[in-house]
C-alpha cells in the first residue's frame, strides 16, 4: 500500500476547480461545461468560520462515528486556535424527535455549540426535511434569537458521516451550499497550501498561498493509493464550506466530559407539509448476530458430537467459559444435520455460529477443533489461526494436516480433561503427536 | 397477449446442444431469439457422459449449424472402440469398431466446458444479429400462463419474459417439462446415474499408451463383474490432453444394491487393466455427475404444449442402450427441427402449431424411432418379465451356460452380436445383459491381467473439496420434505456426492434420540450439491436448480 499525498508533492494536482472534488485536468476550455453557471446564492470574499459536524442519530441515540467526528473536530480546531491564534468553534447539529438531549452530549463529546431542530416528523430520516433544514441553519437564517450566536455567513468546514444517510445528506447539503464535497474521507488536517492555477489565482503565472485549507485524505482503489483532497475559493466564487463525510471508525470519540459547558441553541423553522409527502410506513432493524471474530480462542464442535449432541455442546460451553476471552462456533455439518438438541444449548446450534466458507471468518490465537473433520470448506474459515488444536478419534481426519496439535481420542473424553487443565492452569496431557503441516502463515 | 412483458419472438431456456442448435437455427430464420442460460458461463453446469456423435441419418449434426465446432471446441475424434468384458482379473475384449461406424459420420469426445462456452459465444453473435441474445446467470423457474395457457418463462432474476415460442433445453431435470406435467421423476428405474472423472494425462502419454496417432482417439467400455451387480458399465474416452473415465447404472439398480456412485467409479479406476494407462500416475481434474434419462422409456412421443416445445434431455431424449450413449447427437436434432417446425408454422394462430410440426419431424426424421425403438417395446414385456430373466440367469450360471458361451462358435458370435445395432437396440434392461453375461464372457474367454494398478483415487471429501460452489447462503434449492430413513435414506447411497459414515456430503443418516427412543433420520446439506437431481427421484424432496449463477460450477464437465 502506498500513499500518494498529492498536496505535498504537486500542489497544482490537489487544487479543486469549479467545486468539483476532483484532481485537477490541464483545461481545455471543454471539461467544465458549467464553470460559468450562475450560483443564485454565490459568494465572494464572505465571512467564514467554525467547524461544523453533522450528528446523526439512530433510535435516540447519536451513532458511534458522530462521536468520533466531533473529536477529531475538536483537536483540529484546538490545533486551529495554536496555529493561526483565532479561536473558532466546533458546531455541532443535528434534528430529529426529541432531540435536545442528543444536542448535550454532543457537547460532551467536545463541541461548543450544538444546534438542533426538533420535531417529531424528523424522527427518521428524510431528504427533503434534513436537506432543506440543514441547509438553512448553516446559512444562518431564523430567528434572531436562533441565530444571534454566530456572525458568519457560512462555516468554515463541515463534515458528515460516511453512512448511507450521511452520503446522501452531504451531497444534498453542499450542492445547497453552493460547495464541493469530498467522500468517504479516513483523515482530516488543516494546513496552508500554495497554488498556481490561474482559475484559483485570477491571474496566470502567479503563485498564491491560502491558509486554513482543509486536506481530506480519502483511499482509492480500495485503499491502493490515497489522494488529497482541496476545495478552494476562486477569485470570484466562493467554495465554502469546505466539506468532507468521514468513514465510520477512521477517528477516537473523546472521553464525555458532561460537566462540560457550551451553548445549546434550538433551531426555528417551519417545515412545509411537502416536505413529508414522503411517508415512512414500515421500517426494521437487522439482528447483529453472532461475532466470533476478536477473540482470544474459539472452540469450534463439529460431527463428532453425534452420539450425544446436548453434552457435545454443553462440554464445548464449559471449555469456552475456562478460557478468559472465547467463543464457541460450529461446522457446516452441525448447522445442517438432524440433531436434536435440548433447550439449554439450541441457541448454539445455530448458522450464526457456523465457520467455514459460507458462515464466518475468524483467526484466534487458539483454535480447538473438536470431532471437526477437517473439510475444505471449513478450512478457509479458520487455518489463519495462530495456534490449531485438534480433537479427533480418526487421525487420518483431514483437519490433522493443518493442524499444529492433534489429539488422537474421544473428545467427550477429551474435553473435559483440557477445561480441568485451563481451569487450573497446567496440564497432565502428554503431547501424543505433532501433527503434520501445521506451517505458521505468519 | 399482455403488453406488461418484455416479448421475443421465441425464448430458449438453457444454452447446451440442444439449445445451442435450437438458438441458430432461430436466428438462421430470422426470428427474435433470447437465449437464457443459468449458468456463469454455457457448460458450467454440464457433464458429458458420452460422446458426441454425428449420424449418416441424421437431419442435424453440430458442425451443419456451427461450422468449425470440430477444430474449436471438440476433442479427438474416436477412432478405436472397444468394449471389455470383466470379470475379476480376467477380461475379454472385443472389438466395437463396427457398431460404432454404423451410420456414423464422425464422433468426438467432448468437455462441455469447453464446446458449451463455445457454442454460447456462436448463439450470441447469431441472436444478437435477430434482436435477441444469449443472457447467462438468469435461471427459469416457471411457466407463465394467460388464461391457462403457456404464454412464457418466469425468472428468478428477470420480470416474466413472453414468447411465441419456448424451447425447453435446460436439461434432465427440467423445471418447464415438469412445470408443464410433461415429464416427472417418479421412476428410478427411467433414468441412469452418470458419474465421471477427468483425469491429467500428456497428449504423448495418451498417444503412447493408447497406442494411437495425434490426431486420433480411444473409447473403451467395461462391463461384468467390476460394479457389486448394479446394472451399467463404465467408459473411458481420450481427449486432448486428459480422460474422460466414468460409470453409468440404471438409477433403480443402484438404489437395489444400495451401491456408492463414488465407490464404484473407484472400482474401475483401481481396475488392473486401467494399470496400463495409468502407469501409476493418478491426477484428477475434476469429479461430476448427472442423471440421464432413458430415452426408450421416457422420450416424450409428443413434446410440447401450448408454446413450449422440449429438446434433449428435458424431452427425455437420450439413447441408452447397452454399450450405445447418445444424447447430445438427437438434442441437437430437436432443437434445430424445433426451430424449423416454428419457422413454417409461424403465420399459424394455432399455439401448438409448432409443436405438432415438431413432433412430426421428429417421427419423419427417424430420430423418435432411435430414441424409442419399436423391437424394445414388442420384447421387453417378455425379455424384462422376471420370470423370464431368472430363468436366462439360471441357465447361464449352469454348466450347460458355460458351455453354451464358452465354445469358439459362441466366441465369434458373441462378436458379430455385439456389434449388432439391430440386437443390441433390443437389448433388456435386466442384469443379463450388463452383468451375468459380460461376466460369463470373461470367465471362459478371458486372459488374466497381471498388472497391479497402485493408484489412489482421491477421497470423497477431497473430490468435494477441489470442486467449484458459490453457494447460495440462506437458500438451498432442494428442500428434505420427509427426513425418514424409509422416504429418503436411499439418497445417502445413491447420491453421487454422499456416503455412509461421511458427515461432508449432502445427504447423512443420523441416529436421533427422541423421549427415549432412537429414529434413524436422515439430513440434508446442500453446499456440496452437483444439482445431478438423483435425490429427486430417490429422496421425498422439494428440488429446485439453484439461482442463476449460483450452485457448483464445472470447469471441464
Amino acid at each position: 500500500m502506498t500513499t500518494n499525498d498529492d498536496s505535498e508533492t504537486d500542489p497544482d494536482e490537489a487544487e479543486s476547480d469549479d467545486g468539483e472534488m476532483n484532481e485537477t485536468e490541464p483545461d481545455d476550455g471543454l471539461s467544465h461545461p458549467t464553470r460559468d453557471k450562475k450560483h443564485v446564492r454565490a459568494l465572494t470574499d464572505g465571512d467564514y468560520a467554525d467547524m461544523w459536524v453533522f450528528c446523526e442519530t439512530q433510535g435516540g441515540e447519536l451513532l458511534e462515528v458522530s462521536k468520533e467526528m466531533l473529536g477529531k473536530a475538536r483537536e483540529l480546531m484546538d490545533g486551529f486556535e495554536d496555529d493561526y491564534g483565532d479561536e473558532e468553534d466546533v458546531v455541532a447539529f443535528l434534528m430529529g424527535d426529541d432531540c435536545e438531549g442528543l444536542a448535550e452530549e454532543c457537547i460532551a463529546y467536545g463541541a461548543d455549540v450544538a444546534v438542533y431542530h426538533d420535531d417529531e416528523r424528523l424522527e427518521r430520516f428524510l431528504h427533503k426535511p434534513y436537506t432543506e433544514i440543514a441547509a438553512h441553519i448553516a446559512r444562518g437564517e431564523g430567528t434572531v434569537e436562533s441565530t444571534d450566536w454566530r456572525e458568519y455567513d457560512k462555516p468554515r468546514y463541515i463534515l458528515f458521516p460516511a453512512t448511507n444517510n450521511g452520503r446522501d445528506l452531504s451531497a444534498k447539503v453542499q450542492a445547497e451550499l453552493d460547495s464541493g464535497l469530498a467522500s468517504d474521507c479516513s483523515d482530516l488536517f488543516i494546513e496552508e497550501n500554495e497554488v498556481s492555477n490561474p482559475v484559483k489565482t485570477g491571474e496566470p503565472g502567479v503563485k498564491k498561498t491560502v491558509e486554513k485549507v482543509l486536506h481530506m485524505k480519502r483511499p482509492d482503489f480500495s485503499g491502493f493509493e490515497y489522494s488529497t483532497i482541496l476545495c478552494l475559493d476562486n477569485p470570484d466564487r466562493d467554495f465554502h464550506p469546505q466539506g468532507a463525510s468521514v468513514i465510520p471508525g477512521s477517528f477516537e470519540p473523546l472521553e464525555p466530559d458532561y460537566d462540560r459547558e457550551g451553548l445549546v441553541v434550538e433551531h426555528e423553522m417551519d417545515l412545509p407539509d411537502d416536505w413529508f409527502r414522503v411517508e415512512i410506513s414500515d421500517y426494521d432493524r437487522l439482528e447483529a448476530g453472532i461475532d466470533l471474530t476478536g477473540h482470544d480462542v474459539i472452540v469450534c464442535l463439529g460431527r463428532g458430537i453425534a452420539d450425544d449432541p446436548t453434552a457435545g455442546m454443553e462440554l464445548g460451553l464449559d471449555l469456552v467459559d475456562a478460557f478468559e476471552d472465547a467463543e464457541l462456533g460450529i461446522t457446516r455439518g452441525i448447522v445442517t444435520s438432524s440433531y436434536q438438541f435440548e433447550g439449554h444449548v439450541e441457541a448454539y446450534s445455530k448458522e450464526e455460529r457456523q465457520i467455514g466458507e459460507t458462515g464466518q471468518v475468524v483467526a484466534p490465537d487458539i483454535y480447538i477443533a473438536a470431532g471437526v473433520s477437517g473439510a475444505v470448506q471449513h478450512k478457509v474459515g479458520m487455518d489463519e489461526s495462530d495456534t490449531v488444536v485438534a480433537i479427533n478419534t480418526d487421525t487420518d481426519a483431514r483437519i490433522r494436516d493443518f493442524s499444529d496439535y492433534f489429539i488422537e481420542g474421544d473428545l467427550f473424553e477429551v474435553l473435559p480433561r483440557l477445561t480441568t487443565a485451563v481451569e487450573a492452569g497446567e496440564t497432565s496431557l502428554e503431547a501424543e503427536a505433532v501433527a503434520d503441516g501445521g506451517e505458521d502463515d505468519d | 397477449m399482455t403488453d406488461d412483458y418484455e416479448h421475443y419472438e421465441a425464448v430458449v431456456v438453457g444454452c447446451g446442444p440442444g439449445g445451442a442448435a435450437a438458438a441458430a437455427r432461430l436466428a438462421d430464420h430470422g426470428v427474435e431469439t433470447l437465449v437464457l442460460e443459468r449458468g456463469t458461463e454455457a457448460g458450467s453446469k454440464n457433464v458429458s457422459g458420452g460422446l458426441l456423435y454425428a449420424e449418416d441419418s441424421a437431419p442435424y449434426t453440430l458442425e451443419d449449424l456451427f461450422d468449425g465446432v470440430r477444430e474449436e471446441a471438440t476433442e479427438r475424434p474416436v477412432t478405436d472402440y472397444y468394449i471389455h468384458n470383466v470379470a475379476g482379473n480376467s477380461v475379454k475384449t472385443y472389438d466395437l469398431g463396427d457398431l460404432h461406424e454404423h451410420d456414423t459420420e464422425w464422433c468426438d469426445a467432448v468437455l462441455r466446458r469447453e464446446m458449451d462456452s463455445w457454442l454460447e459465444r456462436r448463439v450470441h453473435e447469431k441472436t444478437s444479429e435477430t434482436g435477441g441474445g444469449v443472457l447467462t446467470n438468469v435461471r427459469v423457474n416457471g411457466l407463465l400462463r394467460e388464461d391457462g395457457e403457456i404464454v412464457g418463462v418466469t425468472c428468478d432474476e428477470l420480470d416474466p419474459i413472453t414468447a411465441d415460442l419456448i424451447v425447453a433445453a435446460d436439461g434432465v431435470n427440467s423445471e418447464l417439462a415438469r412445470d408443464a406435467g410433461l415429464m416427472d421423476w417418479e421412476e428410478p428405474d427411467e433414468w441412469f446415474q452418470g458419474v465421471k472423472a477427468v483425469v491429467d494425462m500428456d497428449p504423448d502419454a495418451i498417444d503412447d499408451r493408447f497406442d494411437i496417432d495425434p490426431d486420433e482417439g480411444a473409447a473403451h467400455l467395461f462391463s461384468g463383474d467390476l460394479f457389486e451387480d448394479v446394472r451399467g458399465g463404465g467408459f473411458l474416452y481420450t481427449n486432448e490432453d486428459s480422460l474422460s473415465i466414468g460409470t453409468v447404472f440404471h438409477l433403480d439398480s443402484l438404489v437395489e444394491q444400495e451401491a456408492e456412485p463414488h465407490e464404484l467409479l473407484d472400482a474401475l479406476l483401481t481396475h488392473p487393466l486401467l494399470a496400463g494407462w495409468f502407469k501409476n500416475e493418478y491426477r484428477e481434474r475434476e469429479y461430476a455427475a448427472k442423471l440421464v434419462p432413458d430415452s426408450k422409456k421416457v422420450a416424450h412421443r409428443e413434446p410440447y404444449r401450448d408454446r413450449l416445445v422440449l429438446v434433449g434431455d428435458a424431452a427425455g431424449q437420450m439413447q441408452a442402450q447397452g454399450p450405445i450413449i447418445k444424447g447430445m447427437n438427437h438434442a441437437v436434432t430437436a432443437g434445430a427441427l424445433a426451430a424449423d417446425a416454428f419457422a413454417v408454422t409461424r403465420g399459424n394462430t394455432d399455439p401448438e402449431a409448432a409443436g405438432r410440426r415438431y413432433t412430426k419431424l421428429l417421427e419423419d426424421s427417424g430420430t423418435m424411432d432411435k430414441l424409442r425403438p419399436r423391437r424394445y417395446e414388442l420384447t421387453r414385456t417378455v425379455g424384462e418379465h422376471d420370470a423370464v430373466t431368472n430363468a436366462v440367469e439360471r441357465v447361464l450360471d449352469s454348466r450347460l451356460g458355460s458351455l453354451a458361451v464358452g465354445n469358439p462358435i459362441a466366441d465369434r458370435l458373441l462378436q458379430r452380436a455385439y456389434n449388432s445395432p439391430f440386437l443390441v437396440s433390443m437389448l433388456p434392461d435386466t442384469k443379463t445383459g450388463y452383468v451375468s453375461l459380460p461376466t460369463l464372457i470373461a470367465e471362459e474367454h478371458g486372459k488374466t491381467v497381471y498388472w497391479e494398478n497402485e493408484i489412489e483415487p482421491p477421497t470423497l471429501a477431497e473430490r468435494i473439496g477441489d470442486l467449484t460452489y458459490d453457494t447460495d447462503v440462506g437458500n438451498p434449492h432442494i428442500e428434505l420434505r420427509d427426513a425418514s430413513a424409509a422416504a429418503s435414506g436411499a439418497a445417502v447411497s445413491a447420491c453421487p456426492v454422499s456416503a455412509r459414515d461421511f458427515g461432508g456430503g449432502c445427504y447423512r443418516s443420523e441416529a436421533v434420540k427422541t423421549n427415549g427412543t432412537e429414529e434413524t433420520l436422515v439430513s440434508l446439506d446442500t453446499q456440496p450439491c452437483v444439482e445431478c437431481g438423483t435425490c429427486a427421484v430417490v429422496a421425498d424432496t422439494e428440488w429446485e436448480h439453484p439461482r442463476g449463477g449460483k450452485g457448483v460450477e464445472y470447469r471441464e464437465g
